[in-house]
């Protein structure tokens, strides 16, 4: 019934297809059927939300033990400069320069950088206020529940001391854009300094103040029991006189623990290839760069404290001067 | 009769037309695959680095350098592209102090093999600074500086802190918008809360939605074509002892993450306020690059395209709701595509706070089937620096699964001051 | 050359593809408004032209396409959404072969598969297009993405997947049958499109005809802006075809009554012709593919002309 299709002229003449031509023909389209009415495919997404498993108890996360003291505070912002202790740190506001530092040391931290030897420094300054500061001990221990350990409240200190001066208002303190933005988790594990050596100031200092306050509620019940006293001084003569070389014992031990940690941390403080690394290529006149990481976010109140931390840093590494000064820098 | 009388109508409008109707299409009309032009910069090549959390996830122990060498190395690599011809590596870099980053970058580049005659730099736009070191060697290639680049991204925070050195100026006391600069972010995230009522509910069920797409991400094996294995060390905090790793997966996605267990978490950043850590970003280490050329060096080469840089558009919005920035550069780049958003068939939108995601899809009218598929900063990370390319790389791979249907796709985030950027790629299969 | 008087007014001529003396014209009573059609196929004899044979229709016929695999087929578009097949060697009382009602409003325009073979689209006034083939029951594809009704439908002469449709929401969308949407949509023009052909000689060339009253020409691999603007008509221009011997020349036909012949590669002295032999609205036009040269023309005036093109048609 049909003759053969009669060509276009077009066809002819030949091939028509235009350089730079975006159309395709498929293969053989001439004897195609399109009888399957294809339809552009999907691919399907990723499966939206899957995780419907109700949460099973997860460890503890410093989020989630974490209280309202954060509040308003640009968590973790190694704020500098705020100076100004909150009501909680009532025993801080002598010290503004302590609070801050203590807090950006460990948030600088990183890693068994030296960041506790320049910290240890500035310890040195802000000594009085600190100890004044950590006169009560328990309230970081009630604050802050597992993970604590030795070295937690130093850091959490720091980090709340900054966080509540943060919420005081931007009264020209140093309040610091995150350098980017984020504003910290309290996940940060900034505020977490897990391999810190624990600083042995703070630490000896609060147990001295957990002493201290032991003994202090023991006496308040002497003076109210005297007979309770006497018992009491019976039985401890009793203890002491038997226990004397168990007592000598305990007591040795103890204060190998306490005073072999800080000589052990101390060593590792010392400047490893880290310190050198970040102090490098020292760039005349910025002082920030001399000092190690966490010195950084020394806050701007005290200007002589980075150059307190920065005289250890420097005095301790001077072999990265000579790499640059080689070349020439 | 009525059939006549619009007959009759449609005839009469061809005679006496509707003043200038125009067409409401303004038009997939030029950016098309046709519109292809050997000038078009295309992306080869992007890879990123696992994302890791920082000073607990695998690449807390791995120095910033050694975080960014295997991405510059990956995309020369697994290319073929001969590293004497990259004209240059810009990398987007955030917290570190300047000099020494760029150094460090120098440095990452030597351990990548490149030679000395290729140039590096950094580029810091906050947040965006990945996603604009992309744009930055789009932008160079198109001016003819070179042909082939790098535009990459690297943020150590495990190194690295966000802080503030030096005083803050006096001046900002008479300056809201200045002083607005200086917010942490998380306050601005509870600023985007409340000005646009984003509930605490909204918020958790983005981040459950993101940890649960990455965690089925990885399942799928969904990222195994972008990550780039970092082999570095561990050093395990207790002892000391240093463990060598590798390092091929991220770590900050949680399994069976849901909105009621995140609803347990205490906000953060203001008394009951709505951000919690579990809503946002978290704080990563990672590194990403991507590698550019223009469309006709990629035919020469032989090269297959992963995607074609279309516009990119970086706009500045409020400091104090710097959250809302996505939606204001979103539609600035689409437009300048000459597209439309609803043209756009992907989107990676980084989840800075779910607050300002969540707002940014609301206000854009964004199909949540098509923004972060694959789970967003919340679940992944936001290494600051980095971001911007790894969310690139994430995209032009996911774009290339879905093939043909998926056309279109936009990278965005918010920027810290009070910013937002955005680009539109193609993918031209 | 001859004139023919078709009973109703015309609307779309076409030659047949296989014989060089046949063809088809659709027409629809009273302007096309209300009433019937009446499908003609006419012979090219030395007397004139002759009526081979004739269908009616219930409502008005807008346009016709002949198949391209059988000499015998014709398809035409009626008013009331139904395309009719016709097969010429069938008695008539088997006539027509097929309707296929699916399009809910007047079906525009039809275009068989010059490469293929097998297919045929239909453009229709509900904002669709419809895939056909013979063989299926019912349409393989249906594209709607247009915004207002489609005007013209038109497959590439080189590509068997591609095609473009123009329509009323002032877009011309070009479409690969592969894709699940229209691969390229251009604002073309800023009133209704109510024409578009393909360049034969060059896949990637098309015109488009509007109510703006130009012609305008594009190439799809830089659809931002037309490669030419034709004008020269005083109204809508309502049909433009490329000519199939040669690469640059279009032909097209307006409500001003008139045909007007263009080369669209000279820049100052495109339009070449003009003819006027209609005295109403000029809607159809074809040229052959078999003859160089051979064209013809339908309008509201009830006559068909068939000319060669140098000649004048009256004649």
């Amino acid at each position: 019934m049909s003759g053969p299709p009669r060509p276009k002229p077009w066809e002819r003449a030949g091939a028509t297809t235009a350089e730079g031509s975006p159309f395709t023909s498929s293969p053989g389209a001439a004897d195609d059927k399109l009888l399957d009415g294809r339809t552009g495919t999907t691919s399907n997404a990723v499966a939206g939300t899957s995780g419907s498993i109700l949460g099973t108890d997860q460890p503890r996360r410093p989020w989630e033990t974490q209280t309202g003291a954060y509040g308003a505070g640009g968590y973790g912002i190694r704020r500098t400069g705020l100076g100004v202790g909150t009501s909680t740190y009532g025993s801080y506001g002598s010290t503004g320069y302590g609070a801050g530092g203590y807090g950006s040391s460990y948030g600088g931290g990183g890693y068994g950088m030296s960041s506790g030897y320049s910290r240890y420094g500035g310890m040195g300054s802000s000594y009085g206020g600190g100890l004044g500061g950590y006169g009560g001990g328990s309230m970081y221990g009630s604050q802050y529940g597992g993970g604590m350990g030795t070295y937690g409240s130093a850091g959490y200190g720091g980090g709340m001391g900054m966080g509540m001066g943060m919420g005081m208002g931007m009264g020209g303190m140093g309040m610091g854009p995150m350098g980017g933005q984020m504003g910290g988790d309290p996940n940060d594990p900034n505020n977490l300094p897990p391999q810190q050596p624990p600083a042995s100031w703070m630490v000896l200092l609060q147990s001295l103040g957990n002493i201290v306050g032991f003994f202090s509620r023991i006496s308040f019940l002497v003076a109210a029991n005297t007979d309770a006293l006497n018992n009491f001084m019976s039985a401890l003569l009793f203890l002491f006189d038997r226990g004397g070389h168990l007592y000598s014992e305990l007591a040795h031990f103890v204060f190998k623990i306490l005073f072999g940690k800080l000589f052990g941390r101390r060593g590792r403080q010392l400047p490893g290839p880290r310190q050198s690394r970040t102090e490098g290529p020292a760039i005349e006149g910025t002082k920030s760069v001399p000092l190690l990481e966490g010195a950084k976010s020394a806050q701007p109140m005290q200007r002589a404290a980075p150059g307190q931390r920065a005289a250890p840093a420097q005095g301790a590494a001077p072999p990265w001067e000579n790499i640059w000064s080689g070349k020439g820098q | 009769m009525d059939r006549a009388l619009l007959r009759q109508k449609v005839l009469l409008d061809h005679l006496r037309p509707a003043a200038g109707q125009g067409t409401s299409i303004t038009g997939e009309a030029c950016a098309t695959r046709a519109g292809d032009s050997g000038d078009d910069v295309v992306v080869v090549a992007a890879y990123r680095t696992p994302m890791c959390k920082a000073k607990r996830g695998g690449l807390k122990d791995t120095l910033p350098d050694d975080i960014l060498a295997p991405v510059l190395k990956a995309v020369v690599e697994r290319t073929g592209v001969n590293p004497k011809d990259i004209g240059d590596i810009v990398v987007g870099s955030v917290l570190a102090p300047g000099a020494q980053r760029a150094n460090e970058c120098r440095m990452a580049a030597f351990f990548a093999g490149f030679p000395e005659t290729v140039p590096v730099r950094t580029v810091n736009r906050q947040c965006s600074s990945g996603l604009q070191a992309v744009a930055d060697v789009a932008a160079a290639i198109k001016a003819g500086f070179y042909d082939i680049g790098i535009g990459a991204g690297i943020e150590a925070m495990s190194v690295n802190p966000m802080a503030w050195e030096g005083s803050v100026n006096p001046q900002v006391e008479q300056n809201l918008k200045a002083r607005d600069c200086l917010l942490p972010m998380g306050v601005t995230s509870e600023n985007v809360a409340e000005r646009y009522g984003i509930t605490r509910a909204d918020q958790d069920q983005m981040a459950a939605r993101s940890h649960a797409r990455a965690v089925a991400a990885w399942k799928s094996g969904r990222f195994v074509d972008e990550v780039i294995p970092v082999a570095t060390k561990i050093v395990d905090p207790k002892t000391g002892d240093e463990k060598p790793v590798t390092i091929s997966r991220d770590d900050g996605m949680r399994e069976g993450v849901t909105p009621a267990s995140l609803a347990k978490l205490k906000a953060v950043f203001k008394k009951d306020g709505s951000t919690t850590a579990g809503n946002s970003s978290q704080i990563t280490d990672g590194a990403a690059a991507v590698l550019l050329m223009k469309r006709s060096e990629a035919h020469r080469r032989g090269l297959p395209i992963l995607g074609t840089f279309r516009t990119f558009a970086a706009v500045g919005v409020d400091p104090a709701v710097m959250g809302v920035g996505p939606a204001v550069a979103i539609p600035a780049a689409v437009e300048a595509a000459g597209l439309e958003i609803r043209d756009i068939d992907l989107f990676e939108l980084n989840e800075a706070f779910a607050s300002q995601a969540t707002y940014c899809c609301r206000k854009l009218h964004l199909d949540e089937e098509k923004v972060n598929v694959n789970g967003g900063a919340i679940a992944l990370g936001h290494p600051l620096g980095c971001t911007g390319a790894r969310c690139v790389a994430t995209l032009l791979h996911e774009m290339k699964k879905r093939g043909k249907g998926c056309r279109y796709g936009v990278v965005s985030m918010c920027i810290g001051s009070g910013m937002g950027a955005a680009a539109v790629f193609e993918q031209s299969d | 050359m001859p004139i023919f008087k078709t009973a109703y007014n015309g609307y779309g001529v076409k030659f047949s593809p296989f014989l060089e003396t046949r063809l088809a014209v659709a027409t629809s009573q009273n302007f096309g408004i209300i009433g019937n059609g009446r499908q003609y196929v006419l012979e090219l004899t030395p007397q004139g032209i002759q009526e081979l044979i004739s269908f009616d229709t219930r409502d008005g016929l807008y346009d016709c396409t002949w198949s391209e695999e059988n000499e015998n087929i014709l398809v035409s578009a009626s008013g009331d959404g139904s395309v009719k097949v016709w097969d010429l060697a069938a008695p008539p009382h088997q006539n027509p072969l097929k309707s296929f009602e699916e399009h809910s409003h007047e079906v525009y325009s039809l275009d068989w598969n010059t490469v293929r073979r097998d297919v045929f689209l239909s453009g229709s006034w509900d904002d669709s297009i419809k895939l056909w083939s013979l063989g299926a029951p019912g349409s393989l594809r249906t594209f709607a993405e247009h915004k207002y009704c489609v005007y013209t439908v038109a497959w590439n002469p080189a590509h068997a997947d591609i095609f473009a449709s123009a329509s009323g929401d002032c877009t011309l969308r070009i479409w690969d049958v592969r894709q699940p949407h229209s691969t390229l949509a251009i604002p073309a023009h800023e009133f209704e499109i109510l024409a578009c052909d393909w360049n034969k000689y060059n896949d990637c060339v098309l015109v488009s005809g509007s109510v703006d009253k130009t012609i305008k020409l594009w190439d799809v691999r830089s659809p931002r802006e037309p490669m030419t603007v034709l004008q020269g008509h005083t109204y809508a221009v309502r049909r433009v075809k490329f000519s199939p011997h040669h690469a640059n020349l279009i032909a097209s036909c307006s409500y001003d009554m008139s045909l007007c012949l263009w080369d669209y590669q000279a820049p100052e002295d495109a339009l070449l012709m003009r003819y006027d032999h209609h005295t109403e609205f000029a809607v159809g036009l074809d040229l052959s593919t078999l003859v160089d040269g051979l064209m013809a023309s339908t309008a509201w005036d009830e006559t068909v002309y068939v000319w060669q093109q140098g000649q004048d048609p009256r004649l």
